[in-house]
């Protein structure tokens, strides 16, 4: 045999891979591949997914609704809130004009 | 065709003005002394708001918890208070307006107190001849005028422990009073 043969010999023979070989394998496979800006910018052009429609349309209807919900209810608070105010003071003025009156008779008569 | 519709607008308008049954009396008729009244108070609340403010009332507040027993029978509340800050401001005839409004069958006159030392006048009617019942209050001094209207079953023990009862800030309806009549007070 001559050197050149030993040499395609060790060159050419199986060679068993290191002991992390597999795990290099995995952690690759694992990884997103790089995204070139080219890709980037035709993603935007994509049509959205359903989902994401769906719920779009969904946050769009509920947000302006509950908005508008919760000024209405606040309107009737403060409506109501007023109307109360107005109740006890209409109240206080009746109640102590009728009682004057009635103690006005009283002195009246006990005179 | 105007004239064809002239006489059913007409009677609209006449049957419009006319108070329908169970109604009080139009208190708005006084609104227009608050243009020359200093302090006006106006309290308009019946229907649904009367409702509303019914509402809003707590029951675990003692003084709020009786406000709203009191009102539960009743179909509407009118307060039209004006002070004045010189003698005479309003009429006799505005006064009379109104009186003229409380008259049987639906209104009697229940008491009635005339002062010639301070001026001041006080009547109090009740709305006997209706299911539902009604007072009303008209006090005239000469630099102020309160008119209250009553709708409904209301108990007057109720109201005039209420009277001057109520956690609010006293409105300051004294001012006007004659010195004579504060006097009298004291």
């Amino acid at each position: 045999m001559s050197r050149l043969e030993d040499e395609l010999k060790s060159a050419l023979g199986r060679k068993e891979p290191g002991g992390d070989f597999v795990a290099q394998v995995m952690r690759r496979a694992g990884q997103p591949a790089p995204r070139r800006w080219s890709d980037e910018l035709r993603m935007l052009f994509r049509p959205p997914r359903l989902q994401w429609v769906v719920a779009t349309l969904v946050v769009g209807l509920i947000v302006p609704f509950g908005a508008l919900e919760y000024r209405r209810e606040r309107e009737v608070r403060l409506q109501g809130q007023m109307a109360k105010e107005q109740l006890i003071l209409a109240v206080r003025i009746a109640g102590s004009e009728l009682r004057n009156v009635q103690q006005k008779i009283h002195r009246m008569e006990t005179q | 065709m105007i004239n064809k519709w002239c006489p059913v607008v007409l009677l609209a308008t006449v049957l419009g003005a006319i108070p329908a049954a169970g109604q009080g009396f139009d208190i708005k008729r006084l609104d227009w002394l608050s243009q020359s009244a200093t302090n006006t108070v106006d309290v308009t609340l019946d229907g649904a708001l009367l409702q509303l403010a019914a509402k809003f009332l707590s029951a675990d507040e003692p003084d709020e918890a009786k406000v709203k027993k009191l009102v539960t029978g009743l179909k509407g509340i009118y307060v039209r208070s004006f002070e004045f800050d010189k003698d005479n401001a309003y009429s006799e005839s505005d006064v009379a307006g109104v009186r003229n409004l409380l008259r049987a069958p639906d209104w009697s006159r229940l008491a009635g107190i005339h002062s010639k030392r301070d001026g001041e006048n006080a009547e109090i009617f009740l709305r006997t001849n209706h299911e539902n019942g009604g007072l009303a209050i008209i006090v005239a001094n000469p630099r102020q005028l309160t008119v209250v209207q009553i709708l409904g079953k209301i108990n007057l023990d109720e109201l005039t422990e209420l009277g001057g009862n109520l956690g609010i800030p006293k409105l300051d309806l004294e001012k006007s009073k004659t010195p004579a009549a504060k006097k009298e007070h004291e």
